[in-house]
């Protein structure tokens, strides 16, 4: 009787061992996944025009604006952004300026023409949650996340992409689980989709282009559960240049 | 038609057998009714007003409402507001809830130490003293908050909106919508809207439907027992009714159409109208066992005399039911085909499954007499020789209170509000005149205002009218994307005004988005070109005549306020249940008239022109009759009372059985009046018993607590009583005066040959 359980006992060790290192495998791959997709070469600086058509119900706002942004959180650094509207007419002229903190926190200001002073705007971690511009985006889908905040699962390998679950390892990331669809060659994410209590809340497609080295958005969308979508097409991409002292009021009032 | 009868009963088995694996059939189909209590079902299709209600409710993500009012000592307690919130996280994950506004989620902005904050009213974590002031602060100053928005002033009781999709079910999410605020308030509160009105409707129908059914059936089944004084006499015509029943059911269900919650009266339709078909069949089997014929040749008589009125009034009732499917209100369609299939099912059954048993059944022991029942003949014989003596008197006075009728039926007064379906001290109806107390209503009126809502003047045209409209008793708070750029504008400067132009109104609302409101907070109020927006005010549930005069109330406000500068349309659930009564009164107007006219076809082509138009005279009498006195006695014209015309003509067979009685007197000689009197003595026996198990079967309604199935179940047994009374008063007198020499039909030659 012995003979005969011994082998079954040590097979289905062995079933466990396999079972288990494969499954580590695959967090480990998934994790390394997600590390090359975050130290994707990115531009030290970049400038672009931004065509924003947020959609809903048949209606849509369409408004364009320029950005300016530098720094890498990643590297420690303060992430800095200015967004100067230029239509519709009734907001042209309006800036927006954002520093990110490693830490996360963030200090903005808006300067509206038609008040004739910039405002402060809140900080905090939670406003990371908050609508960007009342589109589709969070400010934190606009501003990325951060490697160590998620655990990672290789979900799978299928037609070039690799499909990575990432689920955050504290609450206040404000989504429950994300999927990203990772291009196997550039491992840039052509597809991210958002999870909330159970449910797709919303799906980010992404499109690139080349400017200079790097291959930086053409297109970003985010269409939500709730039936709106947000479509940025971005144009005019200009990498690594210095643009001078653009991330102040002054420059915010131009 | 001899030979075929017999032909049947000499195959009385395989009848039997054909029924019985019939009506298996129909209760595997019967099974697959399934339950449609959506909100959607009492919406009339391709209405103007409901499309518009809809596409609102699209455009602007909302939906129909259910309010919950929470009381306590102080509504901003730190552990009630963390209630509320729980309340409304909980709420906002229920399936089908669209969206849920409250304390706890109202988006608050506020500058503090030069910064801008929006972010929800109560905030995450633990509430502190200072949360509360500043919550407390807040309510009382911002400009869409301050009037009562939310909570009352005294902070005694606070309000959550709950939207939901049309599509919801709403027993089930009035159920899961309570969940929550039962677990985490801890006091009183009332709730109010569709949804808790519906679910209490169904359960109301739930209880309702095993007790008004057990009353119908028990008394129908007692009168059989009187009229026939015998088990089989009360148990074949309970048979023709469960094959009624069951066949309808079945029909239904084979079908794929919904049980809603107007299809409750099928059955008992099918109990009072289906039952009369054998009644008229076995009266005339007992009679002709009372002369002593024997019982195949008895049954072959029944059938070539009474069948021919049951094949008539069967054709007549289930074509006039079959008109309901002209409605546009899925509901009385599908009630039409339940009716319809269950009235003709009975009428089949008793022309073949009733025959079939008295052939294999043994003769009944117990006989009666049916002429020679003492007082109800004296009274038959004393009604003949009077209504031959006086017909034209008797058609004068019928003439006099038809006219009485006809001025009643002027003042008759719609009302297809859903309240007006229960009695006022109901706890649904309590608990809505509860949150009308506390916050003027329990639904919103929505306005549509198209033009340029980035237009300083046109927001303060909309300030104006929402202003204006607070001077309409019944209307309460109100929000828009005025109010909300007001709201801003005054956190922004500190000024209690609008911007004064286009481009601070566009950047005010950018600063709003910037700081962290959501996409939904603006597209909830205005769409995303700002080319359309929602005015939303709080206003009760009233009778529909009430609500149209609040609606045009507002409608010349907003006339008044808005000029040329904007276009205005009007929506609500409230307005959609008034477009169900113009709906109401075109179905019921075309289908009655459709029925009466398919009647007098059915009865033309299978006896005689003239017959079929003294039949329709009682009918429309009745008919006039019956909407007179609900004019008069101030009974509402609703989606119940809007049927008893057309169930008038499936109780109204008496006429047809009566005149076929008369026109077969006639043919064997009798005069006009000798035939009247018999066919009185006969076919009035079983008139007086129909009346009375028809009337009793409506009688079992009465006793329903919905108003409307109640009033339903009155006029019906006043009905009844008109009928029969028509029947036996009226229809003699009119034979007499115009029907001295109907024309034979074909059928009737045949016979004679």
């Amino acid at each position: 009787m012995n003979d005969t359980r011994f082998p079954l006992r040590r097979a289905a060790a062995a079933v466990a061992l396999f079972l288990g290192a494969a499954s580590l495998a695959r967090a480990q791959d998934g994790g390394e996944v997600m590390g090359k997709y975050y130290r994707v070469p990115k531009p030290r600086t970049e400038s672009m025009a931004m065509a924003m058509t947020i959609s809903k119900n048949g209606s849509a706002l369409n408004r364009s604006m320029t950005t300016w942004t530098a720094g890498d959180n990643a590297k420690g650094e303060v992430e800095r952004k200015v967004i100067k509207f230029s239509a519709p007419g009734d907001i042209a002229g309006s800036g927006f300026l954002t520093a990110k903190k490693v830490d996360g926190s963030t200090e903005s200001q808006l300067w509206l023409p038609a008040l004739g002073r910039v405002r402060r705007l809140s900080s905090g971690a939670s406003d990371q949650d908050s609508a960007f511009f009342g589109s589709d985006f969070t400010n934190r889908d606009i501003s990325g996340f951060i490697e160590s905040d998620f655990s990672y699962s290789l979900l799978g390998e299928e037609g070039g992409h690799y499909s990575v679950s990432a689920v955050p390892k504290k609450p206040g990331m404000g989504y429950e689980r994300i999927v990203y669809s990772i291009d196997a060659k550039t491992y840039l994410a052509d597809r991210v989709d958002y999870y909330k209590a159970g449910k797709l809340l919303k799906t980010q497609e992404l499109s690139y282009v080349q400017a200079g080295p790097y291959l930086v958005p053409a297109r970003n969308s985010m269409k939500s559960a709730s039936g709106s979508i947000t479509v940025i097409d971005i144009s005019s991409q200009k990498v690594d240049q210095e643009f001078g002292d653009v991330f102040n009021e002054r420059f915010l009032k131009q | 038609m001899r030979e075929f009868w017999g032909g049947l009963l000499r195959r009385s088995w395989l009848v039997v057998a054909v029924f019985a694996a019939a009506t298996a059939l129909m209760l595997v189909g019967a099974g697959r009714i399934e339950m449609d209590s959506s909100a959607d079902a009492i919406n009339p299709e391709h209405n103007a007003i409901v499309e518009l209600n809809d596409a609102i409710n699209k455009e602007f993500n909302s939906g129909r409402t259910e309010v919950f009012v929470l009381y306590a000592d102080d509504v901003f307690a730190p552990e009630r507001l963390a209630a509320i919130r729980e309340i409304t996280a909980e709420l906002e994950s229920v399936a089908g809830v669209l969206k849920v506004t409250s304390l706890a989620n109202m988006t608050k902005m506020v500058e503090r130490d030069g910064v801008l904050e929006a972010s929800d009213m109560v905030p995450e974590g633990e509430i502190g003293p200072r949360d509360v002031a500043d919550i407390k602060g807040y309510v009382a100053s911002n400009f869409m908050l301050k009037s009562g928005l939310l909570t009352t002033q005294d902070g005694a009781a606070t309000l959550v909106i709950v939207e939901f999709e049309d599509s919801a079910d709403l027993p089930s999410i009035v159920a899961a919508m309570e969940r929550p605020v039962r677990d985490h308030w801890a006091g009183k509160y009332d709730l109010a809207g569709i949804p808790s009105l519906e679910s209490y409707l169904l359960a109301t129908l739930h209880r309702d439907l095993p007790l008004l059914g057990g009353i119908a059936l028990a008394i129908i089944v007692g009168l059989f027992l009187l009229n026939y004084r015998s088990l089989l006499g009360a148990a074949l015509p309970v048979l023709q009714i469960l094959v009624g029943l069951v066949w309808g059911a079945g029909g239904f269900g084979w079908l794929g159409l919904k049980f809603q919650q107007l299809t409750i009266i099928a059955p008992v339709a099918i109990l009072a109208v289906g039952s009369s078909f054998t009644i008229h069949l076995l009266g005339r089997y007992f009679l002709e066992l009372s002369r002593g014929t024997p019982k195949r040749e008895a049954i072959l008589r029944v059938l070539d005399h009474t069948g021919i009125g049951v094949l008539v009034s069967g054709a007549a009732i289930t074509a006039s039911i079959m008109t309901f499917q002209l409605s546009s209100l899925a509901m009385i369609r599908g009630l039409g085909v339940f009716i319809a299939a269950g009235v003709f099912s009975c009428m089949l059954s008793s022309l073949f499954l009733l025959p079939a048993i008295l052939d294999l059944a043994p003769e009944p022991k117990v006989r009666v007499d049916m002429e020679a029942s003492p007082i109800l003949s004296r009274g038959l014989r004393r009604l003949g020789d009077w209504t031959t003596r006086y017909p034209k008197r008797i058609a004068a006075v019928a003439a006099a209170i038809l006219a009485v009728s006809a001025f009643g039926i002027t003042r008759i007064v719609p009302n297809t509000a859903l309240v007006a379906f229960f009695r006022a001290d109901s706890p649904v109806i309590l608990g809505m005149n509860a949150v009308n107390r506390t916050f003027h209503g329990s639904t919103t009126a929505k306005v549509l205002v198209s033009g340029d809502l980035k237009d300083p003047e046109l927001l303060q045209s909309m300030l104006d009218f929402q202003e204006a409209a607070r001077s309409i008793r019944g209307v309460g708070c109100s929000t828009s994307i005025a109010s909300l750029v007001r709201s801003i504008h005054e956190t922004l400067t500190g000024e209690a005004a609008l911007p004064k132009t286009e481009a601070g109104v566009a950047q005010e609302l950018l600063v709003y988005q910037a700081s962290g409101a959501s996409l939904d907070d603006i597209t909830s109020l205005s769409n995303l070109g700002y080319s359309e927006g929602i005015v939303n005010f709080i206003v009760p549930r009233l009778s529909t005549p009430e609500t149209k005069a609040l609606f045009d109330r507002l409608g010349a406000l907003a006339k008044a306020c808005f000029g040329s500068r904007a276009e205005v349309k009007f929506a609500g659930d409230v307005l959609s249940e008034t477009a169900l009564e113009e709906v109401l009164i075109h179905d019921f107007v075309v289908s009655l008239t459709l029925a009466l006219i398919l009647v007098i076809l059915i009865d033309s082509l299978i006896r005689s022109v003239r017959a079929a138009l003294v039949t329709i005279t009682v009918l429309v009498s009745t008919i006039i009759l019956q909407y007179g006195v609900l004019g008069l006695t101030g009974s509402a014209f609703n989606m119940a009372t809007a049927l008893v015309g057309a169930l008038a003509i499936g109780v109204g067979d008496y006429a047809i059985h009566l005149t076929v009685r008369y026109m077969e007197d006639r043919r064997s000689g009798l005069s006009p009046e000798d035939s009247v009197k018999l066919a009185l003595l006969t076919s009035g026996r079983s008139i007086f018993y129909t009346a009375l198990t028809i009337g009793g079967g409506f009688v079992a309604l009465t006793f329903s607590r919905l108003v409307p199935v109640a009033t339903l179940g009155r006029i019906m047994v006043m009905t009844v009583v008109i009928v029969g009374a028509a029947s036996l008063t009226l229809l003699p007198a009119a034979c007499v005066l115009f029907l001295r020499n109907p024309i034979k039909s074909h059928l009737e030659v045949k016979e004679d040959e």
